[in-house]
């Protein structure tokens, strides 16, 4: 059955309309079931064999836009490319350490720099080819490595700007060695692995770089994940049909049976606009949906009547902060420069922000504050020792004064005069970034401080922080990663997203230099609890100096149907911890 | 005649060069470019931004790029897509046919509706049914056409009778009637939302045409001599006063494949409008470029077919020339 049975609770309201709407409309639902169940075509589903199969669909904003995992870079496209394609290893949602994948285990010389892989026994691609160790020296040395393919994420499979050597064992183990030690590793080895025997030969005719596009036919594109590519048509959906040569990654508990993926399909139906995905989710043309904090309220009201129910995972792990500019060679004034290279002044600041009133006001209270920068969802690297700040304008004036500062009249003026007046940029894209500056501004008012709120276009903005250098103060985000390591761009003062004062030559404070020293231990620290003193010691610094006020972040909010089985609240990776474990039964989960 | 069109088209030819030359100039002033949105990625170096650089030939001074753009383009070459890494000639054909779809049928809809109800209109000027369409149509130009597309969302949504955003139901895609029934079920709410939204203009534009006809001296004559009433329906009033609808009828052409944007992105039609914005937003130039190209030629043939279909119908025009 591919059409999903009728929501039992909708109510057709009993209006009387004219007749010849009767007519059209009783010609147009007998036609709409023929379109759906007569016209299938080659996915017509057999009758059910058994009670799990099933299809789960739900909505995404915008269309894939390649269907080759070595040059996505956008998140549709990861997330699509996800169900298909596999990494040796892959990351607990519940904690984030590292599970197997296809690797079946590992092991790591007590040197720290090789860890030696060993492959599933019988791994096959979804075209039924076996998948050996080659496949994955192709994958790196041929594909990530190579100058002519425009893989964004090569940047994370490198060590001091080096690939890692990797060479086959035999066809069921590799080998990968590092330079120097190279704690990420493991993590970093979770990439998609792609199928030697399919895109050898583009790599030699130079044509990777158009391979496996959006015009691809769908049974050419071969991986190894639970499911494959069935059928993708623009602007419309992207259906997603079980592999049945899937293998799941070894210590999966499987509750229903060893057969994964559990569902036959996965329908993803390209909706544009989030008000018509919400109307779809309600009507029940879609399983889950995730939520923001603003809809929550209009989804509270119909939970109770309709067949759905509201999971709240917690904070998410992306970053919202404020940073000044302390960048004496920026061609702004040296005066304000002084200013936010005054610990006391940003510290001044981070005392005056509130923000319990954030949450409250531009996420309903769906949030929670976010301390230092390891978001606190991160567990296995987040330190309960940071530096809190809280709403206490006393401390704030304090700070100032301490500082040099002088109020008159309400306004603060700085030793030499100058009245502190600091234009606030952020982008125009997020409305509640917008909302948010101008709370700001409100909240920094009752300690002398203008705010000018300067909202940009995304790009004109990226220009104008990394290359012109032209702001005082800013209010962004950047995607969070779950090893730190992943942040040293932004904190390493040599780092190109060191953003208050980008690629340093020499630290330029101290603090700054004792970072970049924990951040070149942090990475060759194999050992783990090790790795943690390193990195809390650097939460510990980052939350005292203050370079970014670290602010608040949403609640993650996720509708989901009743009928949906195998979901589960992550705080790292969604509801779905697995997504060959989902059921269209949840009443043969046992939770 | 047929010198005078010879001269429009080259003409049209300068203007389109004119059109592209000026927004290659403003995608190359705009601040920031595909790669931007990379650059603030804390997993991609400075140094794989550059590479990419070099390899989209986004580097390049901008005349070399214009030129080499519309080299390519003598040749047919729209060039190639960022973010799809597929040729742009490929992407808009998809999205062409779908666009063209939805705004045909509202067309047909619109004028089908608009112009018979408004010779009826202007001839029982002021009666109930006049005075009610009247209103109707100030309703129809005054609500914004998303606000429309929102409420016709949510009619689906408590009535059940339409299929809720999108083209296809997922799995008809075999080329039958059934299917071809699908895709009409998907266009009711869509093209209903654009065809109400340009009715009001059409009514009220013919309305008073026609009823400024019908005060005509030469309608008073042609009636006193007891001219057959099929006669002097199509042959005086209806060719008199369609004039200033041919003119409109050119500029609907040229918004066929852009005018639908809006309802596009809230009926999740997939269309041209819909791809033009992601493409503007992800600053993918020249794809970009290929939408606006296929737009201006479309907007100049529109201005071509009206001027043409204003020669044939208007003894006046063509004895001006």
């Amino acid at each position: 059955m591919f059409r999903q049975p009728k929501n039992p609770d909708r109510v057709i309201p009993n209006l009387k309309f004219p007749a010849f709407l009767l007519l059209a409309f009783l010609l147009l639902s007998t036609c709409s079931k023929q379109g759906v169940e007569g016209g299938e075509g080659s996915f017509t589903i057999s009758p059910r064999s058994s009670p799990l199969h099933g299809r789960m669909s739900f909505d995404i904003l915008s269309d894939p836009k390649t269907f080759n995992p070595a040059l996505a870079s956008e998140t549709t496209s990861t997330q699509i490319l996800g169900y298909i394609f596999r990494g040796l290893t892959r990351l607990s949602p519940y904690d984030g350490t590292v599970k197997p994948d296809l690797a079946d285990h590992w092991t790591i010389d007590p040197s720290g720099l090789k860890v030696t892989f060993t492959l599933m026994k019988g791994l096959l691609w979804s075209d039924g080819v076996p998948l050996t160790a080659n496949d994955v020296v192709f994958t790196f040395n041929s594909v990530y490595y190579n100058p002519a393919v425009a893989a964004p994420i090569r940047d994370i499979l490198t060590v001091d700007g080096k690939p890692f050597r990797v060479w086959a064992q035999d066809d069921r183990t590799v080998v990968f060695e590092t330079a120097r030690p190279f704690a990420p590793l493991l993590e970093e080895l979770g990439v998609e692995i792609l199928p030697e025997h399919l895109l050898a030969s583009s790599v030699k005719a130079n044509k990777f770089n158009t391979d496996w596009s959006v015009r691809t036919p769908p049974a050419q594109i071969v991986g190894t994940g639970p499911f494959r590519l069935d059928r993708y048509v623009p602007g419309q959906y992207v259906l997603m049909t079980r592999n049945p040569r899937y293998m799941a990654p070894a210590g999966l508990k499987k509750p229903l049976g060893p057969d994964l993926p559990y569902l036959d399909h996965v329908l993803l139906r390209i909706i544009p606009n989030q008000n018509s995905a919400l109307l779809r989710f309600l009507s029940g043309k879609s399983d889950l949906i995730p939520v923001s904090p603003s809809q929550v309220a209009v989804l509270r009201d119909a939970e109770k009547s309709r067949a759905f129910h509201l999971l709240r995972r917690g904070p998410s792990q992306s970053e919202l902060f404020l940073t000044f500019n302390q960048n004496s060679r920026a061609p702004i004034h040296s005066y304000k420069v002084a200013w936010f290279r005054d610990r006391r002044f940003r510290q001044a600041v981070a005392w005056a922000i509130d923000r319990k009133a954030l949450i409250n006001v531009i996420y309903n209270g769906l949030g929670a504050p976010i301390p230092g920068p390891i978001s606190p969802v991160n567990r296995a690297f987040f330190y309960t020792g940071v530096h809190l700040y809280h709403h206490d304008l006393v401390r704030s004036r304090a700070l100032l004064r301490e500082a040099g500062f002088v109020f008159r009249k309400n306004r603060l003026y700085d030793g030499s005069g100058h009245k502190v007046t600091i234009l606030l940029m952020t982008n125009t894209e997020s409305p509640e970034r917008l909302a948010m500056a101008q709370m700001i501004q409100a909240m920094l008012k009752p300690v002398g401080i203008k705010i000018r709120v300067v909202p940009l276009q995304f790009n004109m903005l990226s220009t104008m922080v990394l290359t012109s250098h032209q702001w005082e103060m800013l209010l962004f985000g950047l995607t969070g990663v779950l090893d730190p390591h992943g942040s040293a761009t932004v904190w390493r003062s040599s780092g190109f997203l060191h953003l208050w004062n980008p690629g340093e030559k020499n630290p330029s404070s101290p603090w700054e230099k004792e970072v970049d020293r924990l951040f070149d231990e942090g990475v060759i620290t194999i050992d783990p609890e090790k790795r943690k003193k390193i990195y809390d010691k650097w939460q510990e610094i980052a939350t005292w100096e203050v370079p970014m006020i670290d602010l608040v972040s949403p609640d993650e909010i996720t509708a989901v149907r009743k009928t949906l089985g195998g979901i589960h609240p992550t705080p790292l990776g969604g509801v779905i911890p697995h997504i060959s474990l989902v059921t269209q039964q949840a009443r043969l989960v046992m939770n | 005649m047929i010198r005078a069109a010879i001269f429009r088209l080259i003409h049209m030819g300068l203007v389109i060069l004119g059109i592209v030359f000026l927004s290659f100039l403003m995608m190359d002033f705009a601040p920031g470019n595909f790669l931007s949105q990379m650059a603030m990625n804390p997993q991609i170096s400075p140094q794989v931004i550059e590479a990419l650089k070099k390899q989209y030939g986004l580097g390049l001074p901008f005349f070399s790029q214009f030129g080499r753009w519309v080299q390519a383009l003598l040749h047919g070459d729209l060039g190639y897509s960022f973010s799809y890494h597929v040729p742009v000639s490929d992407l808009i054909a998809q999205r062409v046919p779908m666009t063209l779809l939805l705004t045909i049928s509202a067309v047909l809809l619109s004028w089908g509706a608009a112009l018979p109800l408004a010779v009826t209109g202007a001839r029982n000027a002021g009666n109930w049914l006049d005075r009610s369409l009247l209103s109707f149509s100030y309703l129809s130009i005054s609500v914004p056409s998303f606000f429309l597309a929102l409420l016709g969302l949510l009619l689906a949504e408590k009535t059940g009778w339409f299929p809720i955003g999108g083209a296809q139901s997922a799995g008809s895609a075999s080329e039958n009637g059934a299917h071809f029934l699908d895709l009409l079920h998907h266009l009711i709410l869509p093209a209903l939302t654009l065809a109400l939204g340009s009715f009001g203009v059409l009514y009220r534009l013919m309305r008073s045409s026609v009823m400024e006809v019908l005060s005509q001296p030469f309608m008073v004559a042609a009636r006193s001599r007891g001219l057959l009433k099929r006669l002097l329906f199509w042959r005086y009033l209806f060719r008199n006063s369609i004039n200033p609808l041919v003119t409109l009828f050119g500029m609907e052409l040229g918004g066929l494949l852009s005018g639908a944007a809006f309802t596009e992105m809230i009926f999740g039609w997939p269309g041209m409008g819909r791809l033009m914005l992601h493409a503007v937003m992800t600053r993918d130039l020249y794809l970009v470029m290929g939408g606006l190209l296929m737009g201006s030629i479309l907007l100049l043939l529109g201005n071509l077919i009206s001027d043409l279909l204003l020669y044939f119908l208007d003894p006046r025009v063509r004895e001006n020339k």
